[in-house]
Formats: C-alpha cells, structure tokens, sequence
C-alpha cells in the first residue's frame, strides 16, 4: 500500500513536472515538521506522561520514514518548557510509548487504535493518512499547511490543548461533543 | 516681626516679588521641558509594552505562518484610537499583516527590530516576537505624539497655576512693602505731631506763666493799693488822736480807722480763701437773717445813689456754708455792682427756695442795673485774678471767691448779663438737714460768758509784738497775764503756778507746736482750758480739737472765744 502510494507519488510526479512536485512538498514537510514540534508549546500533558522534568519529548513517526528524517532535522537545537525533542520511527503497536505520534500511511489506523486513550498527541496528514484522523489533522489550503483540531479525541487521552493553538484552526470537534 | 524678606520701599518689594515670580516661571518652564522629555519616553516605553503583548498574541500566528490571524490581532487594535498604524513580519522581516489609518503612512513591507524612534509626530516602537527562545518575527507599532496644541494644552492648567502663584506673590509682596511704608510714614507723621504737640504745651505753659506773672503784678498792685489806703486811714487817724486826745472826734476817728483795719482784715481774709488755704467752716445757717444781717455793712460798702433791696421769704430752708465766707461772697458781688453802676441804680439780693433733680438748694440771686458784661468778658469773669478794672481799682480776686466758695460748699454759681441793662450772679447752696445752731444776730452777744476780770492767763507766742499786743487786750479784758516763747517754757510755767487759762499759736519754733502742747496739756492738766491762734489757715488748725481765734482778731473775739472756753470748762467741771 505504502509502496503504490509512494509510485502513484512519483509517477505524478513524472506526468506533473518532478522538480515542481517534489519542491512544493519537501516544503511542505518542513513546515509540517516545523509544526509538529511547535504543538508541543501548546499542549500540555497529565505529569504522569514524563519520567521526570527534564525527560525529553518524544516524537515518534509511524509510516513516514522521510518525513522523520526532515523532522529529526527540525527539531535539532528547539526546546520546549526545557524540554529536548527525540525523534523516533516506530511502528503502530509501539506509538504508545511516545508523546506526539506522527502517522502516515497504512499504519495510521493501527497507530491511533493503539494510542487511543493515552496521553498521546496524535497527527495525520491528510495527503498521507487518507480519512483516519488523529487529534491533529494537516491538511493544505491554498498552498499553505492547516490543520483540524479534534480536541474531544484529546480529552480521551487526558491531554490539553491551548486555546490560541484552537484558534488556529480550520476546525475545532470540541470536548464533550459526540 | 523681621523676616528675611523685608523690602525697604514698595519698588523692592515689587521687585523681589517680581524675582520670585520669574524663578517661579522659570522652575515650571524647566518643569514641563523635564515633563515633555519624561512623557515621550513614558509613551515609548508604553508602546513598547503593547508591542510586546501583541508580540505574545501573535506568536501562535507566526508559529503556524497564519497571516490571517495575525491581521485578525491587528484588526483588534484598530479599537485603540491612540495607535495609527502596526504590522507583524515573519523571521525574515517579510511582512504577514499590518493595518494604518488613512491619513497616516503604511508600515514599510520589510522591517527589523530597533530601538524606539521619534519621526516627526509619531513615535514607533517594535519587539521580536520570540517562542522557547526561537525568533519568529516581530511586532510594528507606531502611535501619534500629541501636537504642540495638545501638549501645550495640557500644561496650561499648570502654566495658568503658576502665573497665578507668581501674580499672588508679587501682589502680596507689593501690598506689604505699601504696608510698611504706609507704617513709616504714619509713624513719622506721629513722631512729628508728638513733637508739635510737645512744641504748643512749652508754649502754651510760657504763656500761662507769663498771664500769670502779671496777674500776680495786678494783684500786688491792687493789694498795695488798698493796703496804702488803709494804713492811710490809721495813719491819720493816729495822727488825728494824737493831737485831739479826748473828744467826739476822737471817737469817730477809731471807728473809721477800726473800719479800714477791719477791711484790712477782710483783704487778707479774700487772699487766703483764694489760695484755697481756708477751708470752709461749714455749719447750717439761715441765709435770710445772714443778708439781712449785711444791711449796714453793704449800705457802707455802697455808695448813696445806689438802692438796696434786699427780700427774703420766711419760709428759706436753711444753708450749710461758711457764714463769713458768704458774707464776703455777697460783699464780692456787691462791691462788683457797685463799680458796675458808676450812675447809680437798683441792687437786687433775692433768695429763694429752690428743688430740683441734684437736691434742694437756696438760691441767692444778686442783680444791678448796671453796664453789664460784654460776652467775652462773661467768660473768663470766674478766672483768678481777671479783672476789668484798672490797676491798682481791683485784685481781680472778687468772683474767683465767689466760685471757689460756691464750689466748696457743694452748691454752684451762674451769671447772666445783658449790655447797658444788668447783670445777675446766681449762688446755689445746698440745702441743711439740721436747724441753724443759733439764730445769726445772736453772734454779736459777747457778754454772755463768765466774766474775764481776775482771770490769770498764760500767753504762748513767739513773735515778741504780737505778744506785747496780746497782753495790752489781756489786761484791757481784766485779765493778769504771763508770757512763754515756747511750748517748753510754757510747760515750765505751768509747774511752777496755776493759771486759769492757756493761749497759745500754733505755729512755733522749738519741739512742739500749739497742737501738741495742748494735747500734752490736756494729758497733764485736763481741766485746763486751752485756746489756740493762728495766722495761717490750714485745714488741720480749723480742725482741731481746741477752739481756734483766727488771726487778726478784734478784742471782742478774743473776749468770746475766752468766755466760751472757760463756760466750757465751767460746764465739764460742774459735771
């Protein structure tokens, strides 16, 4: 699945015009990477969720081995809350162990069954995890990254968001709601 | 008070008030400059704190490269009037969104963070917008700097305060300094009218003294005058005795040079009532008997072609006065008609009864139908020693008696005149509670007393004529009579014999006066009578404890008060 996928990409790619393609989405992960660990100053989780204060944060990328190298890239040298950020390709069944857990592909349902009602801030991407949504889902708007927000997903894993990362967003599912 | 500040004229005042007004001015211009300064960099830095929360809000926008939101956050400033123009750039300086009021300029589209900056009325101030430490753009304010109106409206208010602060100074200082002068002067003119008013006394005291010199010059002359015709008069008369020895004549010639000692008398008497050395003897008398008393004395005192009327009701209250002193009093105001009628005329003595609010007094008005007193005259008539009369025709003493006795008896005296028709002089006496002692005519009674013949008496005197003078009446009276110099002789000789009376002046050289020697004497012998003599009038000789013979006396005072002093002693014994 992950396979085609990635040849349907680059046939595109040879039918579109490679060089293009390829420009607007590699720039388009180092956004996404950008933005995943940026989430991080707006989310808090429960203090169970860390060993200790100066535990790292740990970014796990299931599905989407290209896209952990650009985040591995991203994330050198940024700390939040005097946090460090460690990135970590995972599969589905490990996500649990991680903070915020990036799913592409195939395994993206898997992923998010698997963290489901654990402290976990889960991100799809709409190009990439076609209508499985984790709590956070990218999608591109007039050429720019946005996102969803599923705020009552979070609550199940008792993670916070804050408010101005909300008011970011396309879409907010609030807590509470069905 | 002295204070530091004290202007020595309203023009220091003025300008030391003027000074302060200026330092005033001065420390609020350097006030508001300070202020100006201080309220620009106060606006900067405000601005830069409201760059710095917007730079917070704007963060997640940056973050996530949302433009729309951040111009969201700006379109929300736009509420605040104060700020006229912002923009937000990214990391590169590129920038995402900003909004500016249509009458002011954009923000540039690339910008970089500074120090806030003046440009001309605006100010503008910018911050990064930062995230865990990450740079991601910055935040453009810029807001309007208040115009020069503005601010100089603004201190108006403290401009207005100050220029009032320093207009109360100077007008405070101003009035103080006309203050002091407005003093100085007042004192100065003070100092100057103290020193006029000093310069009139001196002046007016130089001429009361010069008044009263030649009224004393008047007096002398007219005392002089009077005494030459009277020792004229004895003179004549000694002479006249000496050479008709015996006779009718003789007879005559005593009595008139009796009168003229007696008159003598009556002058030295006026004197000593004048200096106020004789004290009144007041008792109750009946005014009426008094005057018609004085018949033969004023139809001597007058001349022929003046008529004298003299009316006096029965029913008169009875007066408590000096009766010798009322008779001079009405002999003054006689002989005064008299001079006034060089024609002859009427003169009227009326007394009466009369009530009123002060007491009940008795009038006694006496009138003439004379020349009258011109109005400037009639003021000044009561004066001592004023007189109308050529020199040596009066002392100018006449109504100056009439007063001084008026007023000592408590009572008053007036006078009205009216030119070529009359004058009348007014007396008010007040009115006695007791009866008259014993009615006026019965005073000239002298032989009523035990009889004087073979009566030793001792005489005190230290005036060697008067003494030879005291001794020829003695022996005249039938006494026998033995002479001390002093109270201590006189003591002397009353331990070596007995006398049956002792005579003594009061005033007398050695220890003891006639006072004391009588107290002593009455200690020692206390049936003694004792009978003092004085020429000098003093109130504490009239109010001794003795029978006093005021001097000069005739021999028929001296007969009475012997009499009286002996019927005295007679009546003490007896009981």
């Amino acid at each position: 699945m992950r396979r085609a996928k990635a040849v349907a990409a680059i046939a595109l790619a040879v039918l579109f015009g490679f060089g293009a393609a390829s420009q607007a989405q590699t720039a388009d992960e180092l956004v996404k990477a950008q933005f995943v660990y940026r989430f991080a100053s707006f989310v808090n989780w429960p203090s169970g969720a860390f060993v200790s204060d100066q535990a790292p944060l740990r970014v796990c990328v299931v599905g989407a081995d290209h896209f952990a190298t650009v985040l591995s890239r991203a994330v050198e040298g940024q700390r939040v809350g005097g946090r460090g950020f460690e990135v970590r390709r995972v599969r589905a069944a490990q996500a649990r162990q991680c903070h915020i857990v990036y799913a592409s592909g195939a395994p993206t349902a898997d992923a998010l069954r698997a963290v489901r009602g654990a402290p976990v801030l889960t991100v799809t991407d709409a190009t990439t995890s076609g209508d499985e949504r984790g709590v956070i889902h990218f999608v591109v708007v007039d050429n720019r990254v946005r996102f969803h927000v599923d705020d009552a997903l979070a609550a199940e894993g008792a993670i916070t968001i804050d408010a101005r990362l909300l008011s970011l967003a396309l879409s907010v599912r609030r807590r509470g709601s069905a | 008070m002295k204070s530091v500040f004290e202007p020595r004229d309203n023009r220091s005042a003025a300008a030391l008030a003027g000074g302060l007004a200026a330092v005033l001015l001065v420390l609020g211009l350097l006030m508001a400059v300070f202020n100006e300064s201080e309220f620009k960099r106060q606006q900067a830095r405000e601005l830069g704190v409201q760059a710095q929360i917007i730079a917070a809000s704007v963060a997640p926008a940056l973050m996530f490269y949302n433009s729309a939101n951040a111009q969201e956050y700006l379109n929300a400033l736009q509420a605040n009037p104060a700020i006229s123009a912002a923009a937000v750039y990214d990391a590169r300086g590129v920038r995402v969104a900003a909004f500016h009021r249509a009458d002011r300029p954009a923000p540039p589209e690339r910008f970089a963070v500074g120090p806030p900056r003046f440009e001309g009325r605006t100010v503008i101030s910018s911050t990064a917008v930062e995230r865990d430490g990450e740079i991601l753009g910055s935040v453009f304010l810029q807001t309007d700097v208040e115009s020069l109106l503005q601010r100089v409206s603004r201190y108006a208010a403290i401009g207005i305060l100050i220029l009032l602060a320093a207009l109360v100074i100077f007008v405070l200082g101003t009035a103080q300094g006309a203050l002091r002068a407005a003093n100085a002067e007042l004192e100065s003119r003070a100092r100057q009218l103290e020193q006029e008013i000093e310069q009139r006394e001196r002046a007016e005291e130089a001429l009361l003294q010069s008044r009263k010199l030649e009224a004393i010059g008047q007096l002398v002359g007219g005392v002089a005058h009077d005494f030459n015709n009277l020792l004229t008069v004895v003179l004549s008369g000694l002479r006249l005795i000496e050479r008709h020895p015996d006779g009718e004549r003789r007879v005559a010639t005593m009595e008139a040079m009796r009168q003229a000692v007696e008159r003598g008398a009556g002058l030295t008497r006026q004197l000593l009532a004048f200096a106020r050395r004789q004290s009144l003897k007041l008792e109750a008398i009946d005014v009426g008997a008094q005057l018609q008393g004085m018949r033969e004395l004023l139809a001597r005192s007058l001349r022929a072609d003046i008529l004298v009327d003299i009316v006096t009701p029965g029913d008169l209250w009875p007066v408590k006065t000096d009766p010798t002193q009322f008779e001079l009093a009405v002999l003054n105001l006689a002989v005064n008609a008299r001079d006034a009628m060089p024609k002859g005329g009427v003169l009227t003595i009326v007394a009466a009864n009369a009530a009123s609010a002060q007491g009940d007094f008795v009038q006694v008005s006496v009138c003439d139908t004379g020349m009258g007193i011109s109005a400037e005259v009639l003021e000044r008539v009561f004066e001592p020693y004023f007189t109308t009369k050529q020199a040596g025709q009066g002392t100018g003493l006449g109504l100056s008696q009439v007063y001084g006795f008026a007023n000592q008896s408590g009572g008053s005296v007036s006078i009205e005149s009216v030119i070529n028709q009359g004058t009348r002089v007014t007396l008010r006496l007040p009115r006695a509670e007791e009866m008259p002692a014993r009615p006026a005519a019965a005073q000239a009674s002298p032989a009523a007393g035990p009889r004087l013949t073979g009566k030793s008496v001792l005489v005190v005197e230290d005036e060697d004529a008067v003494a030879q003078m005291v001794d020829d009446m003695l022996e005249q009276l039938g006494c026998t009579s033995l002479r001390a110099a002093n109270a201590e002789a006189a003591l002397h000789a009353l331990a070596e014999r007995r006398f049956d009376l002792v005579f003594s002046d009061i005033i007398m050289p050695g220890e003891m006066n006639g006072h004391e020697l009588a107290q002593e004497l009455r200690r020692r012998h206390p049936d003694m009578p004792i009978v003092l003599t004085t020429g000098y009038s003093g109130s504490a000789d009239i109010d001794s404890a003795f029978p006093v013979l005021r001097k000069p006396y005739q021999l028929d005072d001296l007969e009475s008060i012997l009499q009286a002093a002996l019927a005295d002693r007679e009546v003490r014994v007896a009981s």
